[in-house]
């Protein structure tokens, strides 16, 4: 299924609502401004190839949430591990070298993740009135490509690109939506209806 | 407020994490038992109350904001203590708060507009502590991972440099395993063999061996021998691809495992067929320059022997016709003839000796020897030479030089007499004086230096280093002024060179030259023994203090003869003793004729049982002693003092107990074996002069015959003759002599070889001596002397006798 330009801007527009969300509830949590901005998006048709910008051999770190409802899929938000450690240095405070780093850092990458995510699945499902229940978020760390095909199920992958502007430090993560691809098409159908 | 208002929710009781539910109000409207317990704040007391009042940091911004997102979206929401804090601070016993993982999540009631929350707090210390656990033991097993890799990577590039090295090597480079399978070959190994390696790993390595006797030696070997053994290359054939051969080195040695167990067998082996033709082709070289040198030595020993022959002759007639009654004028030219072939003896020695020397090399004796003998010996030989030139020939042994010495005398002696020769030679009027002392006792054992000095024409210190160089002399002009071959010091150099010696001369022109070496003699065995004085005699030394004296009465001591000094004739007479028997040694420093004279006072005065011993340092002096009634000893020689004395002093105690001996004792019978007429002649003139009786043999089976027959005092054997050599003679007739019981007759060789290894062959078949022709008289009579004590000597002072007997058929 190929997108046209307008369609991709659609979604990028909605994701970018829904990150601004988060934003928002980051900004409230740790008291530093932080933005959230997803300046790219690409749609894969298998998720085992990695879009072009993502170095495809690196550890990452991964917190991903499925939802059921109207649309049925998973999302997950992905950290190369330097930019996870960052972040999560810089919402803690907590250093990279102590022992309680580690722990920490799950904790508190699940919790970006899930509000994230949570911002941006919110936002679609009230932009397009289809509320749809979401799974508690899981944390996992490792290998691209292991973490990255969880299952075998065949869909699409909207891979949004996010850019985290904290303090002038520049980080990036990548969100992913995987809808089955029916589901997809009712995504595309809602936006088509929201914006005739 | 009730709990009825939640109907169902006592189930939360029962699980392990803290569970309260809130209306969209904040008031709590359950509290599970899990909460109880953590918090110690019963139920009761909980419900109804306002969250945000029990838990005023709930009402901070960072949670209100998102419960209230819960609210709205009905999302569930994720609280960890590390990002939010605490929603519920609980204490852990040990003071710490509890680190918890908070999930909120809304639902709404069927019966009531308002939202509620469900707020799940989980522990997660334990499982913090787990993944706290987790991460520092994956973090270790990532190093250790880190680490490993580093050594594979450390080991791969060692890998890569070995493999780079046994490329390299140029050597053929074979590892084999215990059960002798090729395990790992280099490049050089196919280069060498004609094997790839991919063909020769796994295979037997008897695939390189030429034989399979090879093979199986090889593999008995391998492991028994020790480790030093192992690394010493041996030479063994192997085989190429193609079944061709080539010579190899090998080394081999065992390989060990860490745990000292053989593991297998490294061989490094290379090609050395050129190595193989290079020593080839040296070892022919060497056969053919062994047999060039043998030829050459062959015929130089076969020119002595055919040079030597006819001088022989000459010389010999030439002594015999001295002897005959010649006119003045006749006199003078033969004993210029005789001179002269002396001195064409002289020089042919010296060229015979030299090739010889240049031919074969030099085989040095290690003797015991007298020092002064020889020093003494090769005055003598010099001796009528510098007479000639009217030059005084003095010698001077320190004391300390050691009396026996261990070393080569002859070759001594010939240096000696070439450095003498040399010094006569140049030097036209003045003396020429040998000084023999030891030098630097400590550092350089039994070190002696001889300098021969001369009062000569000297030599410009630009031509020294070329003196010892064959065929070299100062000036070509010169060896025409004074003669000679110029081979005299390149010999005497190459025999010094030879003893582990030094040679040297240090020379002013016209002032003389002092030529002087430097040699190791050892001291040897000195077995002096004492010489017996007859009752009744009484020794005298008579003369002036001095170094002759000095040196006699040491000797006299040696030998423990007593003996009285006097320096006057007087004295001699006035001590009295008229009842002995007087021997007088009086030296040169008394006038010879005073001193017969003297004695023949004293004879008359005192005791006329007197012998005399005049010693001399100048011949003629000599010559006139013996014309007198005195015995006479020139050159003053230990050796010969020690013969004459011991003569003497036999004699004196012969006259004190009997009559004088009477001449008609029988004559010495002497068979000479010669198959040389001329030869012949010449020992058979000079065996008649000395009174001998004669019978000749022709070769060596008439002597065998002759001597079965007769009865011989010594025989006189020439070692080359027709039919029977000398030497097969002699060990026949030691057979003989043995098979008859009877006591060994001396037997005495005759011969012109003079090459190294004729003194032993001659006294391995039994022969007592050695004469060198050509003979001299006074060698022969010597020779007769020492074999056939006290039987001859009076005969060869009177020229009247009739000549012995003789049978030879000539």
């Amino acid at each position: 299924m190929e997108l046209t330009v307008d369609q991709v801007d659609a979604i990028r527009e909605v994701l970018n609502m829904g990150a601004g969300r988060a934003a928002g509830i980051l900004n409230s949590m740790i008291g530093h401004p932080i933005q959230l901005s997803i300046p790219r998006v690409d749609v894969l048709h298998s998720p085992a190839v990695p879009p072009t910008n993502e170095e495809p051999t690196s550890e990452i770190a991964l917190v991903r949430l499925n939802f059921s409802g109207r649309f049925r899929g998973h999302s997950s938000l992905l950290f190369p591990n330097q930019s996870a450690a960052n972040l999560v240095t810089l919402l803690t405070e907590e250093d990279a070298s102590s022992p309680d780093f580690f722990a920490a850092r799950a904790s508190t990458l699940t919790e970006v993740g899930n509000i994230v995510i949570n911002g941006v699945l919110g936002t679609l499902a009230n932009l397009m009135s289809q509320p749809f229940e979401v799974g508690l978020p899981i944390y996992q760390e490792g290998d691209y490509q292991q973490l990255t095909t969880p299952d075998g199920r065949a869909g699409l992958v909207l891979v949004a690109q996010t850019d985290f502007l904290v303090e002038q430090l520049e980080l990036r993560g990548s969100l992913r939506l995987s809808f089955e691809v029916a589901s997809f098409e009712a995504i595309l159908q809602a936006l088509q209806d929201m914006t005739e | 407020m009730s709990s009825n208002l939640t109907p169902g929710l006592e189930i939360l009781d029962g699980v392990p994490v803290g569970v309260l539910v809130i209306r969209d109000d904040f008031e709590i409207i359950h509290w599970n038992r899990c909460l109880e317990e953590w918090t110690q704040r019963s139920r009761d007391e909980i419900l109804g109350s306002d969250l945000l009042e029990l838990y005023p940091r709930v009402a901070s911004k960072r949670f209100r904001e998102r419960l209230r997102s819960v609210f709205e979206s009905g999302l569930p929401e994720v609280f960890s203590s590390y990002l939010h804090g605490h929603l519920i601070p609980i204490t852990l016993p040990g003071g710490e708060l509890q680190v918890q993982h908070t999930i909120v999540s809304a639902f709404a009631q069927r019966d009531s507009r308002r939202r509620h929350a469900l707020i799940a707090i989980q522990d997660h210390t334990e499982i913090q502590r787990r993944l706290t656990r987790y991460k520092e033991m994956r973090d270790q097993a990532l190093e250790e991972n880190r680490q490993r890799r580093e050594v594979e990577a450390q080991l791969a590039r060692e890998m890569a440099r070995l493999e780079m090295i046994l490329r390299a090597i140029p050597e053929g480079l074979l590892f084999s395993s215990i059960d002798r399978r090729i395990q790992m070959a280099n490049p050089a190994f196919t280069a060498l063999t004609g094997y790839t390696i991919e063909e020769a790993l796994g295979q037997p390595t008897r695939l390189i061996y030429a034989t399979e006797e090879d093979f199986e030696k090889s593999g008995r070997t391998r492991f028994h021998r020790s480790a030093k053994e192992d690394l010493r290359p041996y030479e063994i054939e192997l085989r190429r691809k193609d079944g061709s051969a080539f010579p190899s080195e090998l080394v081999g040695t065992p390989v060990h495992g860490p745990d000292g167990k053989p593991i297998g067998y490294l061989k490094v082996f290379r090609d050395i067929t050129e190595r193989k033709e290079i020593e080839q082709a040296r070892i022919l070289a060497i056969q053919e320059a062994e047999a060039a040198v043998n030829a050459k030595s062959q015929f130089v020993a076969t020119m002595s022997h055919e040079i030597r022959t006819p001088i022989n002759g000459v010389m010999g007639m030439l002594s015999l016709l001295l002897d005959t009654q010649l006119s003045p004028e006749q006199r003078e030219y033969v004993r210029i003839s005789h001179s002269s072939a002396e001195l064409l003896l002289t020089l042919l020695n010296q060229i015979l000796d030299f090739s010889r020397l240049e031919a074969t090399g030099l085989d040095l004796e290690e003797i015991e020897f007298e020092l002064d003998g020889v020093v003494a010996e090769a005055c003598e030989i010099l001796s009528g030479l510098a007479g000639q030139k009217g030059l005084v020939l003095q010698e001077d042994i320190d004391p300390r030089c050691e009396r026996m010495a261990l070393g080569d005398p002859g070759r001594l002696r010939q240096i000696l007499v070439n450095l003498l020769g040399n010094a006569i030679k140049f030097t036209p009027s003045g003396k020429i004086e040998l000084i023999v002392r030891p030098i630097d006792r400590d550092g350089h054992q039994h070190r002696v230096r001889f300098e021969v000095r001369d009062t000569g024409i000297g030599i410009p210190p630009e031509r020294i280093p070329e003196l010892f160089q064959a065929f070299t002399q100062v000036d070509s002009s010169t060896s025409r002024r004074f003669g000679g071959t110029g081979l005299g010091l390149a010999i005497s150099h190459q025999l010094v060179t030879a003893m582990e010696g030094q040679i040297g001369v240090e020379s002013t022109p016209d002032e003389g030259s002092t030529f002087w070496f430097e040699v190791d003699l050892p001291a040897g065995l000195d077995s002096e023994t004492a010489i017996e004085v007859p009752a009744g005699c009484r020794v005298i030394v008579l003369g002036q203090d001095g170094s002759h004296h000095e040196r006699l009465e040491r000797w006299l001591s040696d030998w423990e003869i007593p003996f009285d000094h006097f320096e006057e004739w007087s004295e001699v007479a006035r001590s009295g003793g008229d009842d002995q028997r007087l021997v007088i040694l009086f030296s040169h420093e008394c006038a010879p004729e005073d001193g017969v004279c003297q004695a023949e006072l004293l004879r008359q005065a005192v005791n006329p049982d007197l012998t005399l011993l005049a010693m001399t340092s100048v011949n003629e002096d000599a010559h006139h002693c013996q014309e007198t009634d005195a015995e006479s000893i020139f050159p003053i020689r230990r050796a010969r003092l020690k013969e004459q004395l011991t003569e003497l002093l036999s004699k004196a105690s012969t006259l004190a107990s009997e009559a004088r001996p009477s001449d008609d004792r029988s004559e010495v019978r002497v068979l000479v074996a010669e198959d040389n007429v001329v030869n012949l002649k010449v020992v058979s003139g000079f065996l008649g002069k000395l009174g001998c009786e004669i019978v000749v043999a022709q070769n060596g089976l008439e002597a065998l015959d002759l001597f079965r027959r007769g009865s011989f005092d010594i025989v006189l054997m020439d070692c080359m003759m027709p039919e029977m050599d000398g030497l097969e003679a002699t060990r026949q007739i030691r057979a003989f002599e043995k098979s008859k019981g009877r006591r060994a007759t001396p037997i005495v060789a005759l011969t012109a070889k003079a090459m190294p290894g004729d003194r032993e062959a001659c006294s391995v078949v039994g022969m007592n001596d050695y004469l060198t022709k050509p003979v001299r008289k006074d060698e022969l009579s010597q020779m007769i002397h020492r074999w056939v004590p006290g039987r001859t000597g009076r005969a060869d002072h009177d020229p009247d006798r009739p000549s012995g007997t003789s049978r030879t058929p000539v």
